[in-house]
């Protein structure tokens, strides 16, 4: 196995969505139905020949609710069972689709829900060959700050299908990355999952906007009693990282740095990573998953809710691109 | 630079197993002690549950190989012998087990292949263990020979291995055989595939069961030892996982036996794969609740945490200003809140004070300015508040019996009595005031609190052992919080200052708050319980601050288990098994059949609803009242609160009529 730099894979960025939609076309656009205007917009702009709204169940839509299927426009409702899980959601959209290694595929990841689009990556590394767009769009705002609420009724964490890893019975130095965002119930439901791993806490910075890494910090304090391990300080310079929130590539370079240095220092028994920040960092911890910890003592946990807000953002800021060839990530 | 928060790990699973050690304090009671809970020579299986922070991780790892061999030093192989035992560890949150199900296989697939994987994961821990003895302890082994017994007898006969050379080799085909399984499962959600290719090698429990007699029987070192699985945070596996687990402790085989350790609401099932039986206390394990345990020996308990905490700060490296444990006093660290002084400064409110504000509101529609003026005077008494708040009390109380008559010939009969108990201290025990403070004190002392709008000081070191209920854990938080605003506002606590009252009230209310946060259950009942629990603070709140309380020190209440469903007894038992509630022991009504259970709300989040931090009077909820409270009759609750909570409080009316019970009294 060589070792990989993230970095070095494509990435742009769009000042205003004109521009985007200017200068890229795809045959399918898959996106995440949500009420967020940087979602539909991204969506009804963006060219492509196809364009598929995913309906997910976490998002609680009713018939009444969910969107026409108008022209180009397919939508797959997976409302009406919400016992289904990311896998099988995902593997049943796909079920229907053709895919060749000509077809350009755009994902926008905005709305996705964390988990369906972690597996998304697994699933298409798999079953593309040729580079897939994935974009993600950043909000000017969380409408109401950091007293914005994402996720309501958890139930319980567990493994996302695909990243569930080769497990070690010796947890003496078990370690958990978490990606802490707004969501500080989140954080503290998978820090007190894996209670008696070390927690390094990967927060986005810089972030989406200037305001919103303080209140960031202020929301993942609140898990501090969960997720601290017992450290003195908060924001500790062995267990804190940082990662631009809207970068994938830095992100997963960030956690490839950590752990390689850890492992220098003493054999990781077990790695858990759980992405609760932005979509771009969530996309970035998958990456590293595939290049990096397929067969290996790791997996990616994260704390499962049945129902999400709609919409948490308000305005469009700028427009991100990732171009990642995810099978070749699988072969590295 | 600040000195370290003594209090700044408050779960075992953030000890290394140097310090697992090196923080261990056991409970000294003359019969339980932990080693003579743990009975480690016994080959009864066991039950060690108990509430979140109870202390089940601590005990266990503390009888873990791992953290046996730190305590054993350069005594190694005489100590381990001289214990007769190994502990082997295991936390079943690290088997990540609920990826044993799905629609991909059928429940009998994902039984099998769970059984199958964790024969193969204890037995790993197990083996690990054993090389790491025969390294230490240099004993004679042929672990050739050993290993192919343990692959030619305990495998299925149509398998053959190459030769396994050493104890590692035979570690290292078990993850091999393991990674099979995680492989397996990680695959079919990949691909969606429905059929396994996995093989299973070896019968269930036959690894777990014949490693170690194998072991026992060849290795010198081992000879009548006893193998004990430490299995904790059995709350982690799903109900037929727990039955597998269930299945071994019953058909258990020596020399091995469990000590399995779940919280409360872990245990999702007794139940075993042998015929759906349940395993039978007593006869198949005993069981024990350790923060039950811990309630039921108070003062045990007191000296336990005190000592956990004696031992924490010289941890930390602060030295202490006795060396006598058994007397030491750690009261003199906390301050304790200046009652009179407080008093002092709200009589200064003269008749603004609270309780005369609202008395004043509540006669202004039913007497002349100037009666209203003479019963406030006849209530006065600013030398002593309590005394002044008591006059009020009673006031009420007779309004209540009078039904409104002769409100200012009470308040008279009130201020002669007063004067009576100034004049002739011997005569107090006859006064109502006596009769009233001897009950009500704590209650009319808070009602001036809240009265005033300022926080009930829940302070002072044995009202914060109080409040952790018998979970070590939630003293440790408490006294955390506390310790960082005692820093933040300045103070150096144990070395030059006590810690202060205003960071004890800061503190407290903070670790009152992460408890309420830390205790939601998952899943949809969550949104249930909490709400639950806001309308039964608020009940008792409501009632405990009303004019007239119906009970003294109101932080109890019983039920009649004739009047609750299965949706309330399901509510109940979350309430008790996320220790929202304590179960206090069940009474039976005098002369009656009707058998009640009764609870005492947690008093760690008592600062929430202003309750007391003592349980005298058990406030007895009628049918409706349980209904609205816990059950699915919520949406009646506030019309049901404002009838009770009228009922005791001035002027007594009669919700249910629409009408004042007195507003046809010509006063």
């Amino acid at each position: 196995m060589r070792p990989i730099d993230f970095s070095i894979f494509y990435k742009k960025k769009y000042s205003t969505l004109h521009d985007f939609t200017s200068a890229n076309c795809y045959d399918i656009l898959i996106s995440a139905y949500n009420d967020s205007e940087r979602v539909k917009k991204v969506f009804d702009e963006i060219s492509a020949s196809q364009k598929h709204w995913l309906v997910f169940p976490e998002y609680q839509y009713t018939a009444a609710e969910i969107p026409a299927q108008l022209g180009g426009t397919a939508v797959f409702n997976f409302t009406g069972n919400s016992s289904r899980t990311e896998g099988e959601i995902i593997r049943e959209y796909f079920s229907g689709l053709k895919l060749s290694s000509a077809t350009r595929i755009c994902i926008d990841i905005t709305g996705f829900i964390r988990p369906h689009l972690i597996f998304l990556v697994r699933f298409l590394a798999s079953a593309v060959k040729n580079p897939v767009d994935f974009i993600y769009t950043d909000p000017v705002t969380y409408k109401r700050k950091e007293d914005t609420f994402f996720s309501f009724d958890y139930t319980d964490v567990r493994q996302v299908e695909g990243f569930q890893g080769v497990h070690n019975p010796d947890s003496t130095n078990d370690y958990l990355i978490i990606g802490s965002g707004y969501d500080d119930q989140r954080i503290t439901d998978v820090s007190k999952k894996k209670a008696n791993a070390k927690k390094v806490q990967l927060f986005g910075f810089p972030s989406l906007q200037p305001d919103m890494f303080q209140e960031n910090i202020l929301k993942a304090y609140k898990a501090e009693e969960a997720s601290s391990s017992g450290r003195e300080n908060f924001i500790d310079k062995d267990a804190t990282l940082f990662a631009p929130a809207n970068d994938p590539f830095i992100t997963a370079n960030v956690i490839k740095e950590y752990v390689d240095k850890e492992e220098r220092s003493k054999s990781i028994t077990n790695l858990y990573l759980s992405p609760l920040s932005t979509k771009a960092q969530t996309l970035g911890f998958a990456i590293y998953f595939l290049a990096e910890c397929e067969g290996k003592p790791a997996s990616i946990i994260f704390p499962f809710c049945d129902h999400y807000s709609r919409e948490t953002t308000e305005g469009i800021s700028k427009i991100w691109k990732y171009t990642i060839g995810l099978n070749d990530l699988l072969v590295i | 630079m600040n000195a370290p928060n003594p209090f700044n790990i408050t779960t075992a699973v953030d000890y290394s197993d140097e310090e697992i050690n090196r923080y261990w304090v056991d409970f000294m009671s003359y019969d339980k002690s932990f080693p003579q809970l743990m009975k480690t020579d016994s080959p009864m299986p066991m039950l060690i549950l108990g509430s979140k922070g109870s202390g089940k991780t601590h005990i266990m790892r503390y009888f873990s190989f791992n953290s046996k061999k730190i305590a054993y030093q350069d005594d190694f192989a005489s100590r381990l012998v001289e214990d007769k035992y190994i502990g082997i560890y295991l936390r079943c949150g690290g088997l990540n087990s609920s990826r044993f199900q799905g629609s991909n296989f059928s429940n009998a697939v994902w039984k099998t292949l769970f059984g199958y994987y964790i024969d193969l994961w204890f037995s790993q821990l197990l083996l690990l263990i054993v090389e790491e003895v025969i390294f230490s302890t240099n004993v004679e082994v042929d672990e050739l020979k050993i290993c192919n017994e343990i692959t030619s007898n305990l495998f299925d006969n149509d398998i053959q291995f190459e030769a396994c050379k050493s104890f590692s080799e035979l570690r290292s085909l078990l993850r091999a055989l393991q990674k099979q399984v995680d492989l397996e499962i990680n695959n079919c959600s990949i691909t969606g595939k429905t059929v396994v290719d996995v093989k299973i090698l070896v019968s269930p429990g036959r690894l777990i069961f014949g490693m170690p007699k194998i072991l026992e029987r060849t290795v010198s070192i081992f000879r009548n030892f006893q193998f004990i699985f430490l299995i904790d945070e059995f709350e982690n596996l799903l109900e037929d996982q727990q039955k597998y687990i269930n299945t071994l402790v019953r058909e258990r085989e020596a020399p091995v036996t469990f000590r399995v350790g779940a919280r409360w609401y872990g245990m999702k099932t007794y139940k075993t794969f042998s015929g759906e039986e349940d395993i039978k206390e007593g006869s198949e394990y005993e069981k024990y609740v350790i923060d039950r345990m811990f309630r039921e020996k108070k003062d045990f308990y007191d000296q336990f945490v005190k000592e956990i905490c004696v031992r924490r700060l010289e941890e930390s490296g602060y030295s202490l200003a006795s060396n006598n444990l058994t007397d030491f006093d750690f009261s003199q660290y906390y301050e304790k809140f200046n009652f009179s002084k407080y008093f002092e400064s709200l009589a200064k409110r003269g008749d603004r004070i609270g309780h005369f504000t609202a008395l004043k509101s509540v006669l202004k529609s039913r007497l002349k300015a100037t009666d209203i003026q003479i019963i406030v005077s006849n209530l006065s008494f600013p030398d002593d508040l309590v005394l002044e708040r008591t006059n009020v009390f009673i006031f009420y109380r007779e309004w209540r019996r009078s039904r409104g008559t002769g409100l200012v010939a009470i308040s008279e009969d009130i201020k002669n009595e007063l004067d009576s108990w100034r004049i002739n201290p011997d005569g107090r025990t006859a006064t109502r005031h006596y009769i009233v403070l001897e009950k009500f004190r704590n209650d009319i002392t808070d009602q001036l609190f809240r009265e005033a709008q300022d926080s009930i000081p829940y302070t002072g070191f044995q009202n914060l052992v109080r409040m952790s209920v018998g979970i070590p854990r939630l003293l440790l938080i408490t006294l955390k919080h506390i310790h960082r605003w005692s820093v933040f506002q300045g103070e150096n606590p144990f070395r030059k200052d006590i810690v202060g009252v205003s960071a004890q009230i800061k503190g407290v209310e903070e670790a009152s708050t992460w408890f309420l946060e830390d205790a939601r259950i998952p899943g949809p009942n969550g949104k249930k319980v909490s709400d639950v629990i806001s309308r039964l603070g608020q009940f008792l709140r409501e009632l405990r601050f009303a004019d007239t309380p119906p009970e003294c020190s109101l932080c109890a209440f019983s039920i009649n288990l004739n009047d609750i469903n299965d949706n309330i007894r399901l509510v109940l038992d979350y309430l008790e098994q996320y220790s929202y509630l304590i179960n206090v022991p069940d009474r039976i009504e005098k002369n009656s059949v009707r058998k009640f259970v009764t609870y005492q709300v947690n008093w760690l989040i008592a600062p929430k609803w202003d309750l007391p931090l003592s349980r005298r009077g058990i406030l007895q909820l009628s049918k409706d009242e349980v209904s609205a409270i816990f059950g699915d009759d919520s949406d009646n609750f506030e019309v049901l609160r404002r009838n009770k909570i009228n009922r005791y409080n001035a002027p007594f009316s009669d919700v249910s009529s629409g009408q004042s019970l007195f507003d046809e009294i010509d006063l």
